[in-house]
Protein backbone atom coordinates (compact mmCIF):
# COMPACT_ATOMS: atom_id res chain seq x y z
CA UNK A 1 0.00 0.00 0.00
CA UNK A 2 1.53 3.22 -0.69
CA UNK A 3 2.07 6.20 1.66
CA UNK A 4 -0.87 8.17 2.20
CA UNK A 5 -0.08 11.79 0.84
CA UNK A 6 0.18 15.29 2.73
CA UNK A 7 -0.94 18.67 1.07
CA UNK A 8 0.37 21.34 3.16
CA UNK A 9 -0.82 24.76 2.15
CA UNK A 10 1.86 26.66 4.45
CA UNK A 11 2.38 31.30 4.61
CA UNK A 12 -1.78 31.13 4.38
CA UNK A 13 -2.32 34.78 5.68
CA UNK A 14 -5.90 36.23 6.88
CA UNK A 15 -5.88 39.79 8.49
CA UNK A 16 -8.25 40.10 11.34
CA UNK A 17 -9.28 43.02 13.66
CA UNK A 18 -8.45 42.59 16.93
CA UNK A 19 -11.80 42.28 18.04
CA UNK A 20 -13.63 40.48 14.94
CA UNK A 21 -14.74 36.66 15.69
CA UNK A 22 -12.70 34.72 13.23
CA UNK A 23 -15.06 31.58 11.72
CA UNK A 24 -13.41 28.48 9.96
CA UNK A 25 -15.54 26.57 7.41
CA UNK A 26 -14.61 23.03 5.74
CA UNK A 27 -17.31 22.60 2.91
CA UNK A 28 -17.36 19.85 0.96
CA UNK A 29 -18.02 19.96 -2.88
CA UNK A 30 -17.82 16.52 -4.02
CA UNK A 31 -19.91 14.09 -3.07
CA UNK A 32 -19.87 11.67 0.18
CA UNK A 33 -16.52 13.24 1.58
CA UNK A 34 -16.24 12.45 5.53
CA UNK A 35 -13.73 13.69 7.65
CA UNK A 36 -12.07 14.72 10.93
CA UNK A 37 -10.38 18.06 11.37
CA UNK A 38 -8.95 20.02 14.14
CA UNK A 39 -7.65 23.56 14.40
CA UNK A 40 -4.76 23.87 16.62
CA UNK A 41 -5.19 27.32 17.82
CA UNK A 42 -3.08 29.34 20.60
CA UNK A 43 -4.41 27.96 23.54
CA UNK A 44 -5.72 24.70 25.05
CA UNK A 45 -9.60 24.62 23.49
CA UNK A 46 -8.45 23.28 19.61
CA UNK A 47 -11.81 23.75 17.89
CA UNK A 48 -13.37 20.41 16.03
CA UNK A 49 -15.23 19.59 12.86
CA UNK A 50 -16.73 16.51 12.04
CA UNK A 51 -17.33 16.29 8.46
CA UNK A 52 -18.07 19.73 6.97
CA UNK A 53 -18.93 22.78 9.64
CA UNK A 54 -17.93 25.98 11.05
CA UNK A 55 -15.84 26.42 13.99
CA UNK A 56 -15.29 29.67 16.10
CA UNK A 57 -11.57 29.76 16.43
CA UNK A 58 -11.73 33.22 19.07
CA UNK A 59 -11.29 36.89 18.24
CA UNK A 60 -8.56 37.99 16.07
CA UNK A 61 -6.30 39.32 18.87
CA UNK A 62 -6.18 35.58 20.43
CA UNK A 63 -4.90 34.11 17.40
CA UNK A 64 -1.78 36.01 16.57
CA UNK A 65 0.92 34.90 18.92
CA UNK A 66 1.50 31.75 16.64
CA UNK A 67 0.52 30.38 13.69
CA UNK A 68 -2.80 28.63 13.75
CA UNK A 69 -2.71 24.37 12.47
CA UNK A 70 -5.38 22.60 10.37
CA UNK A 71 -5.35 19.08 10.29
CA UNK A 72 -8.55 17.73 7.95
CA UNK A 73 -7.77 14.11 7.44
CA UNK A 74 -10.24 12.99 4.66
CA UNK A 75 -11.98 9.93 3.55
CA UNK A 76 -13.88 9.47 0.10
CA UNK A 77 -16.69 6.34 0.88
CA UNK A 78 -18.37 6.09 -2.72
CA UNK A 79 -16.67 4.38 -5.25
CA UNK A 80 -18.21 6.30 -8.41
CA UNK A 81 -16.53 9.49 -6.99
CA UNK A 82 -13.81 10.27 -8.70
CA UNK A 83 -12.78 13.37 -7.03
CA UNK A 84 -12.49 15.10 -3.37
CA UNK A 85 -13.41 18.38 -3.62
CA UNK A 86 -13.22 20.82 -0.32
CA UNK A 87 -12.74 24.33 0.39
CA UNK A 88 -11.51 25.57 3.16
CA UNK A 89 -12.75 29.17 4.60
CA UNK A 90 -12.37 31.53 7.04
CA UNK A 91 -14.79 34.16 7.56
CA UNK A 92 -16.77 32.91 4.65
CA UNK A 93 -13.93 33.47 2.31
CA UNK A 94 -12.21 30.70 0.70
CA UNK A 95 -8.54 30.38 1.57
CA UNK A 96 -7.65 27.10 0.11
CA UNK A 97 -9.85 25.02 -2.82
CA UNK A 98 -8.86 21.96 -2.67
CA UNK A 99 -9.72 19.66 -5.61
CA UNK A 100 -7.72 16.24 -6.49
CA UNK A 101 -8.21 13.16 -8.17
CA UNK A 102 -8.89 10.40 -5.86
CA UNK A 103 -6.44 8.38 -8.55
CA UNK A 104 -3.78 10.79 -7.06
CA UNK A 105 -4.80 10.19 -3.11
CA UNK A 106 -7.77 8.69 -2.06
CA UNK A 107 -7.47 9.61 1.09
CA UNK A 108 -5.71 12.97 1.59
CA UNK A 109 -4.02 14.90 5.08
CA UNK A 110 -4.50 18.30 4.58
CA UNK A 111 -2.32 21.16 6.48
CA UNK A 112 -3.03 24.66 6.61
CA UNK A 113 -0.66 26.91 8.17
CA UNK A 114 -2.59 29.92 8.91
CA UNK A 115 -1.07 33.39 10.56
CA UNK A 116 -3.88 35.96 11.33
CA UNK A 117 -2.35 39.42 11.16
CA UNK A 118 -3.62 42.70 11.57
CA UNK A 119 -5.10 44.60 8.69
CA UNK B 1 -1.99 -14.81 1.33
CA UNK B 2 -2.94 -15.19 -2.48
CA UNK B 3 -3.90 -18.67 -2.93
CA UNK B 4 -4.48 -20.57 -6.27
CA UNK B 5 -6.94 -23.25 -6.19
CA UNK B 6 -6.83 -25.92 -8.03
CA UNK B 7 -8.93 -28.63 -9.07
CA UNK B 8 -7.31 -31.33 -8.09
CA UNK B 9 -9.16 -34.43 -9.12
CA UNK B 10 -12.90 -35.25 -9.46
CA UNK B 11 -14.64 -38.53 -8.74
CA UNK B 12 -18.20 -39.96 -9.98
CA UNK B 13 -20.10 -41.65 -6.99
CA UNK B 14 -23.28 -42.56 -9.05
CA UNK B 15 -24.35 -42.58 -12.41
CA UNK B 16 -23.76 -38.85 -12.97
CA UNK B 17 -21.45 -37.04 -15.16
CA UNK B 18 -19.12 -34.63 -14.90
CA UNK B 19 -20.27 -31.30 -16.21
CA UNK B 20 -18.21 -28.41 -17.46
CA UNK B 21 -18.78 -25.26 -15.43
CA UNK B 22 -19.83 -23.35 -18.44
CA UNK B 23 -22.89 -25.41 -19.15
CA UNK B 24 -24.15 -24.95 -15.26
CA UNK B 25 -26.97 -22.21 -14.96
CA UNK B 26 -26.57 -21.64 -11.72
CA UNK B 27 -27.70 -18.35 -9.63
CA UNK B 28 -24.26 -16.39 -10.25
CA UNK B 29 -25.11 -16.92 -13.89
CA UNK B 30 -28.64 -15.86 -13.80
CA UNK B 31 -28.40 -12.89 -11.04
CA UNK B 32 -28.72 -9.07 -12.31
CA UNK B 33 -24.58 -8.60 -14.02
CA UNK B 34 -22.69 -5.77 -13.44
CA UNK B 35 -22.61 -4.79 -17.10
CA UNK B 36 -25.86 -5.96 -18.55
CA UNK B 37 -24.66 -4.42 -21.59
CA UNK B 38 -21.92 -6.94 -22.16
CA UNK B 39 -23.75 -10.01 -20.46
CA UNK B 40 -26.78 -9.70 -23.34
CA UNK B 41 -24.21 -9.31 -26.53
CA UNK B 42 -22.55 -12.55 -25.33
CA UNK B 43 -18.85 -11.15 -25.35
CA UNK B 44 -17.24 -9.63 -22.89
CA UNK B 45 -14.88 -7.02 -24.07
CA UNK B 46 -11.28 -6.82 -22.75
CA UNK B 47 -11.33 -3.41 -21.76
CA UNK B 48 -14.14 -1.37 -20.23
CA UNK B 49 -14.26 2.64 -20.30
CA UNK B 50 -15.74 4.31 -17.16
CA UNK B 51 -16.28 7.85 -18.40
CA UNK B 52 -16.88 10.13 -15.41
CA UNK B 53 -18.19 13.48 -16.68
CA UNK B 54 -20.02 14.53 -19.33
CA UNK B 55 -17.41 15.67 -21.96
CA UNK B 56 -15.43 12.49 -21.13
CA UNK B 57 -18.68 10.41 -22.40
CA UNK B 58 -19.04 12.41 -25.57
CA UNK B 59 -15.40 12.03 -26.29
CA UNK B 60 -15.71 8.22 -25.97
CA UNK B 61 -18.18 7.92 -27.82
CA UNK B 62 -17.66 10.24 -30.46
CA UNK B 63 -13.92 8.42 -30.59
CA UNK B 64 -14.92 5.21 -30.51
CA UNK B 65 -18.40 5.19 -32.95
CA UNK B 66 -17.63 7.81 -35.51
CA UNK B 67 -14.60 6.70 -38.08
CA UNK B 68 -12.60 9.78 -40.02
CA UNK B 69 -15.44 10.60 -42.38
CA UNK B 70 -18.10 11.39 -39.25
CA UNK B 71 -19.68 7.91 -40.46
CA UNK B 72 -21.15 6.44 -37.96
CA UNK B 73 -19.57 2.71 -37.28
CA UNK B 74 -19.91 -0.27 -34.41
CA UNK B 75 -16.39 -0.81 -32.68
CA UNK B 76 -15.41 -3.95 -32.14
CA UNK B 77 -14.90 -5.48 -28.88
CA UNK B 78 -15.84 -2.05 -27.18
CA UNK B 79 -17.63 -1.71 -23.65
CA UNK B 80 -18.29 1.26 -22.19
CA UNK B 81 -20.64 1.92 -18.56
CA UNK B 82 -21.33 5.49 -17.19
CA UNK B 83 -23.09 6.95 -14.21
CA UNK B 84 -25.22 10.20 -15.32
CA UNK B 85 -25.74 10.80 -11.33
CA UNK B 86 -22.20 11.44 -10.54
CA UNK B 87 -20.88 13.46 -13.77
CA UNK B 88 -21.60 16.79 -11.69
CA UNK B 89 -20.87 17.53 -7.69
CA UNK B 90 -23.88 17.42 -5.42
CA UNK B 91 -22.09 17.55 -2.08
CA UNK B 92 -23.93 14.58 -1.20
CA UNK B 93 -22.93 14.17 2.82
CA UNK B 94 -22.60 10.18 4.02
CA UNK B 95 -25.68 9.78 5.79
CA UNK B 96 -27.95 10.79 2.25
CA UNK B 97 -25.68 8.66 0.53
CA UNK B 98 -26.25 5.74 2.69
CA UNK B 99 -30.17 6.44 3.91
CA UNK B 100 -33.49 7.07 2.11
CA UNK B 101 -36.74 7.50 4.33
CA UNK B 102 -39.08 8.72 1.71
CA UNK B 103 -40.23 7.99 -1.75
CA UNK B 104 -38.36 10.94 -2.73
CA UNK B 105 -35.47 9.84 -1.88
CA UNK B 106 -35.57 6.31 -2.53
CA UNK B 107 -36.06 7.76 -6.11
CA UNK B 108 -33.00 9.50 -5.77
CA UNK B 109 -31.17 6.30 -4.75
CA UNK B 110 -32.18 4.50 -7.84
CA UNK B 111 -31.05 7.47 -9.64
CA UNK B 112 -28.04 7.66 -7.77
CA UNK B 113 -26.94 4.13 -8.25
CA UNK B 114 -27.88 3.63 -12.13
CA UNK B 115 -25.54 2.79 -14.71
CA UNK B 116 -25.80 2.57 -18.36
CA UNK B 117 -23.49 0.38 -20.53
CA UNK B 118 -22.61 -0.32 -23.94
CA UNK B 119 -20.62 -2.83 -25.60
CA UNK B 120 -20.13 -3.61 -28.91
CA UNK B 121 -19.00 -6.20 -31.45
CA UNK B 122 -17.88 -7.15 -34.87
CA UNK B 123 -17.97 -10.96 -34.39
CA UNK B 124 -21.28 -11.50 -33.16
CA UNK B 125 -21.35 -14.83 -35.30
CA UNK B 126 -25.01 -16.01 -36.84
CA UNK B 127 -25.97 -19.63 -36.87
CA UNK B 128 -24.03 -19.89 -40.29
CA UNK B 129 -20.80 -18.21 -39.08
CA UNK B 130 -21.39 -15.28 -40.25
CA UNK B 131 -19.50 -12.22 -38.54
CA UNK B 132 -21.83 -9.13 -37.86
CA UNK B 133 -22.24 -5.69 -35.92
CA UNK B 134 -23.79 -5.98 -32.90
CA UNK B 135 -24.33 -3.83 -29.44
CA UNK B 136 -25.80 -4.43 -26.17
CA UNK B 137 -27.01 -1.59 -24.33
CA UNK B 138 -27.99 -1.93 -20.50
CA UNK B 139 -29.33 -0.13 -17.39
CA UNK B 140 -28.29 -1.02 -13.92
CA UNK B 141 -29.36 -0.30 -10.48
CA UNK B 142 -29.56 -1.53 -6.77
CA UNK B 143 -31.86 0.36 -3.77
CA UNK B 144 -31.11 -0.53 -0.70
CA UNK B 145 -33.15 -0.31 2.09
CA UNK B 146 -32.12 0.96 5.76
CA UNK B 147 -32.14 -0.65 8.86
CA UNK B 148 -31.18 -0.04 12.82
CA UNK B 149 -28.52 -2.66 12.29
CA UNK B 150 -26.74 -1.35 9.50
CA UNK B 151 -27.41 2.10 11.42
CA UNK B 152 -25.66 0.76 14.03
CA UNK B 153 -22.87 -1.21 12.13
CA UNK B 154 -22.25 2.08 10.33
CA UNK B 155 -22.14 4.38 13.55
CA UNK B 156 -19.72 2.09 15.05
CA UNK B 157 -17.06 2.46 12.31
CA UNK B 158 -17.53 5.97 11.83
CA UNK B 159 -16.99 6.42 16.01
CA UNK B 160 -14.00 4.37 16.11
CA UNK B 161 -12.25 5.98 13.08
CA UNK B 162 -12.84 9.10 14.71
CA UNK B 163 -11.50 8.68 17.77
CA UNK B 164 -8.15 7.03 16.17
CA UNK B 165 -8.34 10.42 13.71
CA UNK B 166 -8.59 12.71 17.10
CA UNK B 167 -5.79 11.35 18.45
CA UNK B 168 -3.39 10.81 15.04
CA UNK B 169 -4.50 14.93 13.81
CA UNK B 170 -3.41 16.09 17.59
CA UNK B 171 0.23 14.33 17.23
CA UNK B 172 -0.25 16.00 13.35
CA UNK B 173 -0.48 19.23 14.05
CA UNK B 174 2.19 19.23 16.62
CA UNK B 175 4.88 17.98 13.90
CA UNK B 176 3.73 20.32 11.70
CA UNK B 177 4.08 23.17 14.00
CA UNK B 178 7.54 22.57 15.59
CA UNK B 179 11.08 23.60 14.38
CA UNK B 180 13.48 20.76 13.60
CA UNK B 181 16.46 20.28 11.74
CA UNK B 182 17.53 17.36 12.86
CA UNK B 183 15.60 13.56 12.97
CA UNK B 184 16.93 13.49 16.88
CA UNK B 185 15.38 16.62 17.39
CA UNK B 186 12.13 16.11 15.99
CA UNK B 187 11.91 12.91 18.27
CA UNK B 188 13.05 14.75 21.37
CA UNK B 189 10.59 17.05 20.96
CA UNK B 190 7.86 15.00 19.90
CA UNK B 191 8.18 11.74 22.39
CA UNK B 192 6.61 13.14 25.26
CA UNK B 193 3.96 14.94 22.87
CA UNK B 194 3.33 11.36 21.46
CA UNK B 195 3.18 9.53 24.59
CA UNK B 196 1.09 12.34 26.30
CA UNK B 197 -1.62 12.26 23.38
CA UNK B 198 -1.97 8.13 23.02
CA UNK B 199 -2.10 8.02 27.34
CA UNK B 200 -5.11 10.67 27.40
CA UNK B 201 -6.64 9.26 24.37
CA UNK B 202 -6.08 5.77 26.08
CA UNK B 203 -7.03 6.22 29.78
CA UNK B 204 -4.91 5.23 32.51
CA UNK B 205 -6.29 1.77 32.36
CA UNK B 206 -4.80 0.90 29.44
CA UNK B 207 -1.66 2.49 30.46
CA UNK B 208 0.35 -0.91 28.78
CA UNK B 209 -1.41 -0.04 25.44
CA UNK B 210 -0.51 3.50 25.07
CA UNK B 211 3.27 2.71 26.11
CA UNK B 212 3.16 0.04 23.18
CA UNK B 213 1.84 2.08 20.95
CA UNK B 214 3.61 5.01 21.44
CA UNK B 215 6.84 3.21 21.09
CA UNK B 216 5.65 1.50 18.14
CA UNK B 217 5.38 5.16 16.51
CA UNK B 218 8.48 6.42 18.18
CA UNK B 219 10.71 3.50 16.89
CA UNK B 220 8.92 3.87 13.30
CA UNK B 221 9.80 7.64 13.37
CA UNK B 222 13.59 6.59 13.74
CA UNK B 223 13.73 4.63 10.60
CA UNK B 224 11.59 7.39 8.63
CA UNK B 225 14.31 8.79 5.81
CA UNK B 226 15.27 12.06 7.16
CA UNK B 227 16.83 14.77 4.69
CA UNK B 228 17.28 17.88 6.36
CA UNK B 229 17.10 20.11 3.44
CA UNK B 230 13.29 18.88 2.98
CA UNK B 231 11.89 18.22 6.28
CA UNK B 232 8.21 18.32 4.03
CA UNK B 233 9.03 14.61 2.59
CA UNK B 234 10.05 13.29 6.36
CA UNK B 235 6.69 14.98 8.24
CA UNK B 236 5.04 13.30 4.92
CA UNK B 237 5.90 10.03 5.73
CA UNK B 238 5.45 10.35 9.55
CA UNK B 239 1.79 11.43 9.43
CA UNK B 240 1.04 8.29 6.50
CA UNK B 241 2.92 6.03 9.37
CA UNK B 242 1.17 7.27 12.49
CA UNK B 243 -2.36 6.91 10.73
CA UNK B 244 -1.36 3.85 9.94
CA UNK B 245 0.28 3.30 12.91
CA UNK B 246 -2.21 4.35 15.73
CA UNK B 247 -4.71 1.38 16.51
CA UNK B 248 -7.88 0.73 18.34
CA UNK B 249 -6.92 -0.87 21.84
CA UNK B 250 -9.95 -2.84 21.74
CA UNK B 251 -9.82 -4.00 18.13
CA UNK B 252 -5.79 -3.75 17.02
CA UNK B 253 -7.58 -1.88 13.74
CA UNK B 254 -5.38 1.10 12.51
CA UNK B 255 -7.81 4.18 11.12
CA UNK B 256 -6.23 2.63 7.72
CA UNK B 257 -7.77 -0.62 7.98
CA UNK B 258 -10.47 0.15 9.96
CA UNK B 259 -11.35 2.81 6.62
CA UNK B 260 -10.73 -0.41 4.48
CA UNK B 261 -13.22 -2.39 6.44
CA UNK B 262 -15.85 -0.11 6.36
CA UNK B 263 -15.85 0.71 2.76
CA UNK B 264 -15.67 -3.06 1.89
CA UNK B 265 -18.90 -3.05 4.86
CA UNK B 266 -20.70 -0.31 2.10
CA UNK B 267 -20.38 -2.54 -0.65
CA UNK B 268 -22.18 -5.28 1.77
CA UNK B 269 -24.44 -4.25 3.34
CA UNK B 270 -26.52 -6.19 6.19
CA UNK B 271 -30.55 -6.24 5.26
CA UNK B 272 -32.62 -5.83 2.30
CA UNK B 273 -31.31 -4.52 -1.50
CA UNK B 274 -32.58 -4.97 -4.66
CA UNK B 275 -30.91 -5.26 -7.56
CA UNK B 276 -32.95 -4.07 -11.23
CA UNK B 277 -31.23 -4.46 -14.61
CA UNK B 278 -32.27 -4.72 -18.34
CA UNK B 279 -30.74 -4.85 -21.38
CA UNK B 280 -31.55 -5.12 -25.21
CA UNK B 281 -29.36 -6.85 -28.00
CA UNK B 282 -28.95 -5.13 -31.18
CA UNK B 283 -28.13 -6.86 -34.80
CA UNK B 284 -27.39 -5.73 -37.76
CA UNK B 285 -27.15 -8.79 -39.78
CA UNK B 286 -26.23 -7.65 -43.10
CA UNK B 287 -23.45 -4.90 -41.23
CA UNK B 288 -25.87 -2.16 -42.30
CA UNK B 289 -27.99 0.16 -39.98
CA UNK B 290 -31.21 -0.44 -42.61
CA UNK B 291 -31.20 -3.71 -40.98
CA UNK B 292 -31.22 -3.63 -37.65
CA UNK B 293 -33.19 -6.22 -35.18
CA UNK B 294 -33.50 -6.15 -31.67
CA UNK B 295 -33.89 -9.81 -31.13
CA UNK B 296 -33.71 -10.11 -27.76
CA UNK B 297 -34.21 -8.21 -24.18
CA UNK B 298 -33.47 -9.54 -20.36
CA UNK B 299 -34.72 -8.30 -17.03
CA UNK B 300 -33.18 -9.16 -14.07
CA UNK B 301 -34.23 -8.77 -10.41
CA UNK B 302 -32.36 -9.65 -7.73
CA UNK B 303 -33.57 -9.14 -3.64
CA UNK B 304 -30.75 -10.36 -1.68
CA UNK B 305 -30.63 -10.21 2.33
CA UNK B 306 -27.75 -10.09 4.52
CA UNK B 307 -28.52 -11.07 7.95
CA UNK B 308 -27.36 -9.20 10.88
CA UNK B 309 -27.77 -10.83 14.52
CA UNK B 310 -25.65 -13.21 15.92
CA UNK B 311 -28.06 -16.48 15.68
CA UNK B 312 -28.41 -15.65 11.88
CA UNK B 313 -25.46 -13.88 10.99
CA UNK B 314 -23.94 -17.17 9.26
CA UNK B 315 -26.82 -17.26 6.56
CA UNK B 316 -27.31 -15.01 3.34
CA UNK B 317 -30.07 -15.99 1.32
CA UNK B 318 -30.42 -14.28 -2.50
CA UNK B 319 -33.00 -14.68 -4.53
CA UNK B 320 -33.09 -14.16 -8.40
CA UNK B 321 -35.42 -13.72 -11.34
CA UNK B 322 -34.47 -13.24 -14.78
CA UNK B 323 -36.96 -12.91 -18.02
CA UNK B 324 -35.94 -12.94 -21.33
CA UNK B 325 -37.83 -12.29 -24.60
CA UNK B 326 -37.06 -13.36 -28.02
CA UNK B 327 -37.95 -12.05 -31.33
CA UNK B 328 -38.79 -15.60 -33.08
CA UNK B 329 -38.69 -14.36 -36.83
CA UNK B 330 -35.26 -12.93 -36.41
CA UNK B 331 -34.18 -16.33 -35.02
CA UNK B 332 -36.06 -18.61 -37.50
CA UNK B 333 -34.12 -16.72 -40.35
CA UNK B 334 -30.93 -16.42 -38.72
CA UNK B 335 -30.45 -19.42 -36.21
CA UNK B 336 -32.80 -21.87 -37.83
CA UNK B 337 -32.24 -24.59 -36.39
CA UNK B 338 -31.69 -23.27 -32.62
CA UNK B 339 -35.07 -24.03 -30.31
CA UNK B 340 -35.88 -20.70 -29.52
CA UNK B 341 -39.14 -19.44 -27.23
CA UNK B 342 -40.71 -16.64 -27.10
CA UNK B 343 -40.46 -15.59 -23.37
CA UNK B 344 -37.84 -17.49 -21.00
CA UNK B 345 -38.10 -16.51 -17.35
CA UNK B 346 -35.79 -18.17 -14.53
CA UNK B 347 -36.70 -17.72 -11.16
CA UNK B 348 -34.08 -18.98 -8.28
CA UNK B 349 -33.22 -19.33 -4.75
CA UNK B 350 -30.09 -19.62 -3.49
CA UNK B 351 -28.83 -19.90 0.48
CA UNK B 352 -25.04 -20.38 2.05
CA UNK B 353 -23.86 -20.37 5.16
CA UNK B 354 -20.31 -21.29 6.81
CA UNK B 355 -20.00 -23.09 10.55
CA UNK B 356 -16.27 -22.96 11.18
CA UNK B 357 -14.85 -25.42 8.46
CA UNK B 358 -17.87 -26.36 7.03
CA UNK B 359 -19.91 -24.29 4.37
CA UNK B 360 -22.95 -25.72 2.52
CA UNK B 361 -24.84 -23.90 -0.56
CA UNK B 362 -28.05 -24.95 -2.12
CA UNK B 363 -29.47 -23.63 -5.26
CA UNK B 364 -32.53 -24.02 -7.32
CA UNK B 365 -33.22 -22.56 -10.32
CA UNK B 366 -36.83 -23.01 -12.09
CA UNK B 367 -37.44 -21.82 -15.87
CA UNK B 368 -40.30 -21.81 -17.97
CA UNK B 369 -40.35 -20.98 -21.61
CA UNK B 370 -43.28 -20.15 -23.33
CA UNK B 371 -44.25 -19.16 -27.36
CA UNK B 372 -48.06 -18.17 -27.87
CA UNK B 373 -48.66 -18.79 -31.88
CA UNK B 374 -51.45 -16.91 -33.05
CA UNK B 375 -53.49 -19.78 -35.03
CA UNK B 376 -56.83 -18.12 -35.87
CA UNK B 377 -59.45 -15.25 -35.29
CA UNK B 378 -63.09 -16.11 -34.40
CA UNK B 379 -65.68 -14.42 -34.69
CA UNK B 380 -66.04 -11.24 -32.61
CA UNK B 381 -62.43 -10.66 -34.40
CA UNK B 382 -60.43 -11.85 -31.37
CA UNK B 383 -56.99 -13.83 -31.98
CA UNK B 384 -56.56 -17.49 -30.74
CA UNK B 385 -53.49 -18.19 -29.66
CA UNK B 386 -51.64 -22.27 -29.72
CA UNK B 387 -49.04 -21.94 -26.68
CA UNK B 388 -46.41 -24.27 -26.53
CA UNK B 389 -44.39 -24.38 -23.01
CA UNK B 390 -41.18 -25.99 -21.55
CA UNK B 391 -40.81 -26.17 -17.84
CA UNK B 392 -37.39 -27.43 -15.91
CA UNK B 393 -36.15 -27.17 -12.98
CA UNK B 394 -32.56 -27.58 -11.36
CA UNK B 395 -31.61 -27.88 -7.48
CA UNK B 396 -27.93 -28.34 -6.73
CA UNK B 397 -26.63 -28.58 -3.02
CA UNK B 398 -22.82 -28.04 -2.35
CA UNK B 399 -21.12 -29.02 1.10
CA UNK B 400 -17.41 -28.35 1.42
CA UNK B 401 -14.85 -29.29 4.53
CA UNK B 402 -12.03 -27.09 4.96
CA UNK B 403 -9.24 -30.06 5.46
CA UNK B 404 -6.42 -27.68 6.36
CA UNK B 405 -5.71 -24.24 5.63
CA UNK B 406 -4.81 -25.32 1.69
CA UNK B 407 -7.30 -28.04 0.74
CA UNK B 408 -10.57 -28.41 0.49
CA UNK B 409 -13.05 -31.10 0.20
CA UNK B 410 -16.36 -30.69 -1.97
CA UNK B 411 -19.29 -32.25 -2.86
CA UNK B 412 -22.19 -31.91 -5.02
CA UNK B 413 -25.24 -33.36 -5.60
CA UNK B 414 -28.15 -32.32 -7.19
CA UNK B 415 -30.09 -32.29 -10.50
CA UNK B 416 -29.12 -29.69 -13.59
CA UNK B 417 -31.47 -28.45 -16.35
CA UNK B 418 -31.86 -31.08 -19.30
CA UNK B 419 -29.17 -31.04 -21.44
CA UNK B 420 -30.54 -31.10 -25.32
CA UNK B 421 -27.93 -33.66 -26.28
CA UNK B 422 -28.40 -35.69 -23.11
CA UNK B 423 -30.66 -37.46 -20.68
CA UNK B 424 -28.31 -37.48 -18.19
CA UNK B 425 -28.41 -34.31 -15.25
CA UNK B 426 -27.67 -35.38 -12.54
CA UNK B 427 -24.84 -34.35 -10.93
CA UNK B 428 -22.45 -35.94 -8.39
CA UNK B 429 -19.51 -34.93 -8.14
CA UNK B 430 -16.42 -35.01 -5.47
CA UNK B 431 -13.73 -32.49 -5.86
CA UNK B 432 -10.45 -31.98 -4.15
CA UNK B 433 -9.03 -28.32 -4.23
CA UNK B 434 -5.35 -27.58 -3.54
CA UNK B 435 -3.95 -24.50 -2.80
CA UNK B 436 -0.59 -23.13 -3.16
CA UNK B 437 0.62 -19.86 -2.26
CA UNK B 438 1.44 -16.62 -4.84
CA UNK B 439 3.74 -15.54 -6.09
CA UNK B 440 5.44 -13.35 -3.27
CA UNK B 441 8.59 -10.70 -3.73
CA UNK B 442 11.05 -12.65 -2.47
CA UNK B 443 10.07 -15.50 -5.34
CA UNK B 444 10.51 -12.97 -8.03
CA UNK B 445 13.49 -11.49 -6.54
Amino acid sequence: MSQRKTYRYKNLSVAVQDNEDVTFTVDFISDVNTSYTLVDIPGNNDPEIDDEGSALLGKGSDLRSEKTIVVCDVDNLADQEDRITINFLVNGEVIVPFDKPKSEEPRPIIVLKIKFPEP
Amino acid sequence: MKKIFLCFGGLILSSGIILGQENSTGINDIKAPSSPASVVLGVQPSAFLYPKSAKALETTLLSNFMDENNEIVVPDNFGMEFSPYWFKDHSLSLEKYLYSTSFEEYLAQLWRNSSFSIASTQNFLLEDSTSTNAIGIGYRTTIYFSNESDKKTVASYREEIRELKKMSSRIIAEAEKIDFETREEFLEKMSPFIRGIVYTSFGPEKEDQANKQSDLVIASATTLEFNPNDTDSYLDAFNAMVTGTLSNPETGLAADSLVGQFKEYLNLRDGLSIDIGYATLLNFPTNTFDDTFAPKRSLWITPGFRFKSEQWKFLKILGVFRSTSYDLDYYKTYFPTQEVFQTSTDFGLAASGDFNRISFRLEFVSRNSETETPTSTNGGGTIQYSVSKKSDFQSIGTISYELSKDIILTYSLGERFDEVLSNNNIVSLLTLNVGFGGLTKSTLN
